[in-house]
């Protein structure tokens, strides 16, 4: 009982230091203004670098989403709105979440790996010496980068998810794409832009945290990794279905 | 001037320094010895603020830093060089970027100031001997050139105090010797006052005035070169051996 209330105020005091992190960096982008050039390097090379492989990963996941699809669809003779049901589900669901979860293991392991080498190589320290904070330095311009990129990358993942449901889609091209555009509803696409955000804004975060919390050596820039991907699926899931239901208060099905 | 007065710190339940007092004068080098574990480093965390004391008082220039906030320690930071171990050069910039990194990151930037800016690097990294490493990547000097950008990427800002956190740690006789010949020219000529952590003895006693003997937190001793050097010879040696250091004289502690 004692270890399990020793975890327990482990997983708190954490939570509180996360909290605590995440909205200080954030800030920090708003009362020390961010140069541009920081912004566009980042989101450059963690998000569109990303792109080829989000376009991709959404190809195959729409394509194996419709080839299942298409036959449920057909038992209900509703065949034909295959384009519509896949747009509403690319635009809401598979787009921000394929994004999430690439950006997860391409980007978040990556700012964990090498924010925790900098901080068992002293570079962190360094920063501090040198008159800077390390979060205003390291932290802040990824944050704002992935959050303000992953939306656009979810345009273009969405994009791919519905080529590649088209290309094994046995419905009528026109018919297919008249209905994908079906979808365009402000309800969808709101939700399918704003998630994105939130996304992206989480995976930078806890990926941040867990790179310049690292202690241990190398071996704990592996752990560090590791708790920042895991930690990052779990939110990511966890918080989409949140989100998903708050849409779903405020607009309806 | 630098000073500690019975200086306490530990990391959680583990006490890392205690009851720590010495001080460093102008111009002058403390060597600070001691085994792994010691508490060295922490000294020099502490005056760099990247940690804090549980109880006592550390003096720059009379003041007494431990009661700095954040902003006040962040102009502090301006007066303190430190040379981290194995540098701690950032990877993703060239030598040159690094040494600039200080007047980069704090307005010196854009087409107005570039040649200024170079102009400053190229001084400092012929100060160091490596003045042809300056479009170089850290990853393709050794390590005691890396240590070398390091303290010309500190000596840009022209501190009052140099730091170095086990500067010659990993490297062969004939490269610590220059480095601490560096370490001595920058005394001399930059005026400053410095603190050499290390378990070096040939390197500490080409550096040092002062010696600060660190046995698990707590002073073994300090005093001047001259008054260690008419100890018996192999004081050193048993100190770092663990040995009680009977007859130290009247500052060892107890």
């Amino acid at each position: 009982m004692n270890g399990f209330l020793k975890k327990a105020r482990q997983v708190v005091l954490g939570l509180g230091d996360f909290a605590t992190f995440s909205f200080r960096s954030t800030a920090l982008g708003i009362t020390h203004p961010l140069r541009l050039s920081e912004v566009v390097e980042n989101a450059y090379t963690l998000g569109i670098q990303s792109l080829p492989v989000i376009l991709f990963t959404g190809f195959f996941a729409g394509l194996s989403n419709v080839l299942f699809l298409q036959g449920e669809l057909e038992q209900y003779g509703a065949k034909i709105t295959l384009g519509r049901v896949i747009g509403v589900t690319a635009v809401r669901e598979l787009g921000p979440l394929v994004v999430a979860l690439m950006l997860t293991g391409r980007v978040g392991a990556a700012i964990a790996a090498e924010l925790g080498s900098m901080k068992i190589g002293n570079q962190v320290d360094a920063i501090t010496a040198l008159g800077q904070d390390p979060e205003r330095k390291l932290a802040t311009p990824r944050v704002w980068a992935l959050t303000l990129i992953s939306p656009v990358l979810t345009v273009f993942c969405v994009l791919a998810n519905l080529v590649g449901g088209w290309v094994v889609a046995t419905v009528d091209s026109g018919m297919y794409w008249y209905q994908a555009q079906m979808a365009l509803y402000w309800r969808h696409v709101s939700s399918g832009l704003f998630k994105p955000f939130v996304f992206g804004w989480l995976i930078a975060t806890v990926a941040c945290y867990f790179g310049l919390r690292t202690e241990n050596g190398v071996r704990g820039v592996g752990n560090a990794v590791s708790r920042a991907v895991v930690t990052c699926c779990i939110l990511i899931f966890v918080s989409n279905a949140l989100m998903g239901l708050i849409f779903i208060a405020l607009y309806g099905l | 001037m630098l000073e500690f007065r019975n200086v306490d710190f530990s990391y959680g339940r583990q006490p890392v320094l205690k009851d720590v007092t010495f001080s460093v004068a102008k111009r002058e080098t403390l060597v600070i010895l001691g085994g792994s574990g010691s508490g060295k480093s922490t000294i020099l965390r502490l005056l760099l603020g990247l940690i804090e004391a549980d109880s006592g008082n550390i003096l720059v220039d009379g003041q007494d830093i431990t009661q700095y906030r954040h902003a006040e320690m962040v102009e502090l930071r301006k007066k303190m060089g430190m040379v981290f171990q194995e540098g701690a050069l950032f990877d993703s910039l060239t030598v040159g970027e690094n040494v600039g990194y200080f007047l980069l990151e704090h307005g010196f930037r854009g087409r107005k100031h570039g040649v200024e800016v170079e102009e400053k690097v190229r001084e400092m990294l012929k100060l160091v001997g490596l003045e042809h490493t300056l479009d170089m990547m850290p990853d393709e000097l050794s390590g005691g050139m890396r240590r070398r950008v390091a303290t010309a990427r500190s000596l840009i800002y022209e501190p009052e105090f140099m730091l170095y956190d086990e500067p010659t740690t990993g490297l062969d006789p004939a490269t610590c010797e220059s480095l601490c010949d560096l370490v001595n020219d920058v005394k001399r000529y930059r005026a400053v006052s410095s603190i050499f952590v290390t378990h070096n003895l040939d390197d500490a006693w080409r550096v040092a005035d002062h010696f600060l003997l660190l046995r698990q937190g707590r002073v073994l001793w300090s005093g001047t070169a001259g008054e260690l050097r008419e100890r018996p010879e192999d004081t050193l040696r048993r100190f770092f051996q663990g040995e009680v250091l009977e007859g130290l004289g009247g500052r060892q502690a107890p």
